[in-house]
């Protein structure tokens, strides 16, 4: 099995899904979304994050380069830096090594199943406590199929919460259809319900995604959906209209909705990568926060209960008590 | 800068997060300012008396406010009684020397207040006490602050020098060891030589009986004892004890009669006000009420809610400022009040009021609290800055049966506080998931204000080690089981028992502290200190040559903290034989019930043991060794020998090796290797060393891990550290918190870490984060509820929280004039960030950074 990087384990989250739950993202991603702010996420292979900021000119890096990507200059005021140009760069990451001062960080590391297990196993009272659990997230985990589904099964083994965030864009539904054993709630990101726009802008068709949630959703799976709004792509009247009449129609299937705003936080991410030039949402200014009132509202008169902006669910009481029996044995 | 609307928008992994603030009103405030906008008094009055409360905070060991001085009175007629006194017994000169204070000294009675009395002769001073420490007294003597007349004060303390308990004591040590311990690098000052103390008076005796049944008690002794002396056959070995005990009981009725007059003169003097100078005819009728509390209280036992408070805060007078000065503020104020709560706004039986009565009571008593001042010594004041001095109470828990302690009263402490917004006194809550949810609320309302407290101590824990120090009694009377339920905190973070009997009286019993990153850095260096004083510090224990295993390195500092450990402990102990000898407490002795049963002094008699000791900078000591280990001993990266060389040059041409050091693994990450290290040091040597030894009270000393101002002290007189710290860098912030910074994983894993730690340990502060937009939203009570549960059930001792945003903090550096409300925890007490010096304010910010970065972007490092 074929072990993906994985960009961070975020212990204490709160917005993936319901109680304090322990959020996987592994690297890779077949989607290429314009304003994706989790750019770090989507190639499979390892990057290096570089800040010019933090760079006191050593020059440690230079000599280390295989490929001359670095060399020293002098800036404007007076001060060596080093400039970069990862054009040759052979992602070897020994110029991260030999950095002293943190200027440059590695983005994907590799970690076996056991000292995942070990990391996101950790909190289990956490979860048992609020309700919580697991969240494995990406870049879109279903890119990674098998090590996903072996993923989610050990740790449902162990009787904690399993959530999964994609955006369900597998053509083939055999990569879904055996998680349903083992996954607990399926958060799925639709970012357009118009199938030209979508593939367009997204790189991807529409259908196969709905196929995926209404399969999901007739085979008994919790679903929510997360909806990012973004300017000038879906947050048209026709798109929230577009969103209300087809989520109505699962209006009492869907565990929920949440409606997730576009930012711009993602920008200094792509320039820290070296990708500032892929970046097509530079300048796109945020919308205010009202504007998706008409679509929580909508949703709302649709007959869908939990509908969130931000995405936080809250803490629930005690899940069950075999949550609890599984929680109190992870801390034994 | 933004407001609290659209700080509310945090990044989350891509997604966009509304936190709505809970009350739409704080939408429009600007987050800089926040703290500004918290403060609700709950009348007019207490907003008036607030506005012009003299805070008395120290900043680099200087006042802040003009015009506060020391006075003179206290130690003029101390010393006059003392002089005239010469010859008679010393119990009896003290309670003389007490009761001259009383009689003579000017009475403070100021305009709006309700809750009367001050411990100097006028609201700007506070009093000195040249019989503790002469050393102290020389100081203020050279400072602005002199008592005046100055040449009046300096013959005093010239009069007090060969009487001071550090006159008594020093002649047993050695002055090598002593000099030593006047660096304050490894080990804090003895205790006879600063004067510093803590007490837990038992409050309830004066509540429940008043102090003219206590004086009949004491009467009734004295005579018992008389005719015991005259029974036949009269028998030598039994009968002499009687003298001692008849002369401790006649200090007992001397000095609570002094108090009784005392109390009655601030009758007199309402009275006087009221019928002659005030024409409000509202407050005109308040004062002949105050004549009336003070004539009955505390002669009397009391009836209503506002005799419980006057009379606790005069007995708060004498046992921690006029009979002897005492840190502290030590009582369960919730249950010590309740009865009386209950008469006055349940029943109506007596003071009738509502709810909102007691919650303005409460408010003043507040503020009575904040212009307490203390006449500490210039280092006391150094390490606690941005505060008046310590004074903490305890709510909460559970009763002797094992229930919910919460009651009403607990939550109009806790909207006081809430309402009010003054550092001091802090709040400990004693949690319990038994504990009702109205009053984990307030709490919670508490503690995202940002007031840093209530701080939070798990209830079982306290009183498991209530009964495990009871079977160490050395007269077989220990806590009960039930009593056992019966803990405050003595101070920051020692829980002892409350009540009548039983409880702390000295800090030689327990306080303290020893600094490990020191030792640590003089275990490397066979005990010389190369880096501060330039002296022998400690024993020798090798040369690095000689350490060639990872286990010679482990017990070259188990000796060096067992020299310094015995050390701290045996002058505190020898500070305790002189205390019982020549600062006897009679009134503190009269108000305990054990003192009185057997007529002993309140510094001899120890029913409860409670010893404790205070490691402070543990974490830089534990992380260094684990940071040895990793690169000299198991990778053999580095000898023993490049290390050393590279600390002595402060890590200058040897930057590579010092990412490597600062890179290995450090405590509160959940990581096994480091965590299995420090459990084991904490356990074997900071707390197994630590309770080998026995102390006066014939119990175990246990180390209470916290920080008070020290890390910051203590930190500039320690070289580099192989953790990978520079030399002079602040050192960590708080007993078992991890190092500022170095906590990568978030506050679960810093939780799992401390769990680890189960063994020989007091207790042990844990520094927490929240954010400022999830707490004030209304997900915050939830979210914050389910992280207590879990805490709670990791067995951790201890957390308290800051929930305070860097860029109010930045705003309040620029403009301190206008952040006069914002108040953050420093270590186990809370203090105005405006009156903090700008390096204790910067390790503040530093650490707060660390975790809550400037940029929405490291949300995710959000502590809570």
């Amino acid at each position: 099995m074929k072990i993906p990087l994985v960009t961070e384990i975020q212990r204490f989250s709160l917005q993936d899904g319901p109680g304090i739950r322990t959020t996987i993202f592994l690297k890779g991603c077949p989607l290429r979304c314009p304003w994706c702010h989790n750019p770090e996420t989507q190639d499979v292979r390892q990057e290096f994050y570089y800040y010019p900021s933090r760079c006191v000119g050593c020059g440690r890096c230079v000599a280390v380069c295989p490929a001359g990507t670095s060399r020293l200059v002098r800036n404007a005021d007076g001060r060596t830096i080093v400039e970069l140009d990862r054009t040759d760069c052979q992602r070897c990451m020994r110029c991260v090594a030999a950095c002293l001062t943190d200027a440059r960080t590695t983005v994907g590391q590799r970690m076996s199943v056991e000292e995942i297990l070990r990391e996101v196993l950790s909190d289990s009272l956490f979860y048992r406590n609020s309700g919580g659990g697991i969240t494995i997230s990406g870049g879109d985990p279903l890119f990674h199929p098998v090590f996903t589904l072996e993923l989610a099964r050990r740790i449902k083994e162990r009787k904690v919460h399993v959530a999964i965030e994609t955006s369900c864009f597998p053509k083939n539904r055999e990569v879904i259809q055996p998680l349903l054993e083992f996954v607990d709630l399926f958060i799925v990101d639709l970012k357009s319900l118009n199938p030209k726009k979508h593939e367009e802008v997204v790189g991807w068709p529409l259908q196969p995604i709905l196929d995926n949630i209404e399969h999901l959703i007739r085979s008994g799976a919790n679903v929510r959906i997360h909806i990012p709004v973004i300017p000038g792509f879906n947050d048209s009247p026709q798109d929230f209209t577009d969103y209300i009449s087809y989520l109505s129609r699962h209006a009492k299937q869907l565990e929920g909705v949440d409606i997730l705003n576009y930012h711009t936080y993602g920008e200094g991410k792509y320039c820290s990568l070296g990708r500032e030039k892929e970046y097509q949402y530079l300048g796109v200014e945020e919308n205010p926060p009202d504007k998706v009132v008409p679509l929580v509202k909508g949703l709302k008169l649709a007959g869908i209960e939990s509908v969130t902006i931000g995405g936080l669910v809250g803490i629930t009481a005690d899940r069950d008590e075999t949550t609890r029996d599984a929680a109190t044995r992870c801390i034994t | 800068m933004n407001d609290i609307a659209s700080a509310k928008i945090l990044e989350y992994k891509g997604k966009t997060l509304n936190f709505t603030p809970e009350d739409p009103t704080e939408a429009k405030i600007p987050s800089d300012e926040l703290h500004e906008h918290l403060q609700k008094p709950s009348t007019a009055r207490t907003k008036r008396l607030k506005e012009r409360c003299r805070w008395k905070h120290a900043s680099a060991g200087e006042f802040i406010e003009k015009n506060v001085t020391a006075g003179i009175e206290r130690m003029r007629y101390l010393t006059e009684a003392h002089k005239a006194s010469e010859g008679q017994p010393e119990a009896i000169r003290r309670a003389l020397g007490l009761a001259n204070v009383l009689n003579k000294s000017t009475l403070v009675l100021q305009e709006d207040e309700f809750i009367v009395g001050y411990h100097a002769e006028d609201p700007n001073m506070f009093p000195l006490y040249p019989e503790l420490s002469h050393m102290a007294v020389q100081d203020y003597l050279m400072s602005d602050y002199s008592p005046q007349p100055a040449d009046e004060a300096a013959a005093i303390n010239a009069y007090w020098k060969p009487h001071s308990l550090q006159s008594k004591c020093q002649p047993y040590f050695d002055p090598a060891d002593l000099g030593r311990m006047y660096q304050v690098s490894s080990m804090e000052a003895p205790s006879f030589a600063s004067g510093y103390n803590s007490i837990v008076p038992p409050y309830e005796t004066v509540l429940e009986d008043g102090l003219l049944a206590r004086i009949k008690l004491a009467e009734k002794h004295i005579a018992e004892a008389q005719a015991d002396m005259t029974t036949f056959p009269w028998n030598g070995t039994k009968g002499l004890d009687n003298i001692a005990k008849i002369d401790n009981w006649k200090a007992m009725v001397i000095a609570c009669k002094a108090v009784i007059s005392w109390a009655r003169r601030h009758a007199r003097l309402a009275r006087i006000v009221a019928e002659n100078f005030e024409t409000d005819p509202k407050r005109q009728a308040e004062l002949l009420e105050i004549a009336d509390i003070c004539h009955r209280i505390p002669a009397e036992p009391c009836k209503g809610l506002k005799d419980a408070m006057q009379a606790k805060f005069f007995t708060f007078l004498i046992c921690h400022a006029i009979e002897r000065y005492a840190s502290g503020y030590a009582q369960k104020e919730d249950t010590l009040l309740w009865p009386y709560y209950k008469a006055s706004v349940i029943d109506k039986k007596f003071q009738p009021m509502d709810h909102m009565g007691a919650v303005e009571l409460v408010e003043m008593e507040r503020l009575k609290i904040s212009e307490h001042g203390a006449g500490k010594s210039r280092a006391y004041r150094e390490i606690f800055p941005g505060s008046n001095d310590l004074f903490i109470l305890t709510v909460g828990g559970t009763n002797a049966k094992g229930e919910d302690a919460c009651n009403d009263m607990t939550d109009a402490i806790l909207e006081a506080a809430k309402r009010i917004r003054t550092a001091e006194p802090s709040i400990v809550f004693r949690y319990s998931k038994k504990n009702r949810d109205k009053t984990l609320r307030w709490v919670f309302e508490c503690v995202r204000d940002g007031l840093g407290y209530p701080s939070i101590k798990h209830d079982e824990i306290g009183t498991e080690q209530m009964k495990e120090y009871a079977k160490f009694s050395l007269n077989g009377n220990g806590a009960t089981d039930e009593e056992a339920h019966n803990w405050v905190n003595v101070l920051c973070m020692s829980p002892g028992i409350h009540g009548r009997r039983k409880t702390q009286k000295t800090r030689s019993e327990g306080g303290g502290s020893i600094f490990p990153a020191k030792l640590l850095e003089i275990s490397l260096n066979d005990g010389y200190d190369w880096s501060y004083a330039d002296m022998q510090l400690g024993p020798k224990t090798g040369q690095l040559a000689s350490l060639k295993t990872f286990e010679d390195v482990w017990e070259a500092f188990r000796k060096q903290y067992q020299y310094a450990i015995n050390l701290c402990i045996s002058t505190k102990d020898v500070s305790r034989y002189f205390e019982q000898r020549f600062l006897q407490m009679p009134f503190v002795s009269a108000i305990d019930d054990g003192c009185m049963e057997f007529g002993m002094d309140a510094n001899a008699l120890s029913e409860q043991p409670n010893g404790w000791h205070n490691p402070i900078t543990t974490i830089v000591a534990a992380n260094s060794l684990v940071a040895i280990k990793k690169l000299v001993f198991d990778e053999k990266k580095y000898t023993l020998d490049q290390l050393s060389q590279a600390l002595k040059a402060n890590w200058e041409g040897f930057e590579e090796m010092r990412v490597d050091f600062k890179r290995a693994p450090k405590w509160g990450n959940d990581d096994d290797y480091a965590d299995a290290i420090i459990t084991r040091f904490y356990e074997e040597i900071i707390g197994g060393e630590m309770r080998k030894i026995t102390n006066y009270s014939g119990g175990p000393v246990m180390p209470t891990g916290q920080a008070v101002g020290l890390y910051m002290e203590v930190g500039s007189r320690t070289g580099p550290t192989p953790d990978g710290r520079f030399g002079g860098e602040a050192a960590d912030d708080g007993g078992i918190s991890p190092y500022m910074g170095t906590d990568k994983k978030g506050p679960t894993a810093v939780l799992r870490s401390v769990s680890k730690v189960q063994k020989n340990q007091k207790g042990n502060l844990l520094n927490q984060r929240l954010s400022v937009p999830i707490m004030r939203s209304k997900h915050g009570f939830e979210i914050w509820n389910s992280y207590m549960k879990t805490w709670h059930d990791l067995n951790i001792d201890h957390v308290q929280f800051n929930v305070v945003s860097t860029d109010e903090m930045r705003a309040a550096q620029r403009e301190p004039e206008k952040h006069h409300d914002l108040i953050v925890r420093v270590s186990g007490y809370s203090a105005r960030f405006v009156d903090i010096p700008t390096y204790g304010q910067n390790t503040i910010i530093a650490r707060q950074e660390q975790d809550f970065s400037a940029s929405d972007l490291e949300f995710l490092n959000v502590e809570i």
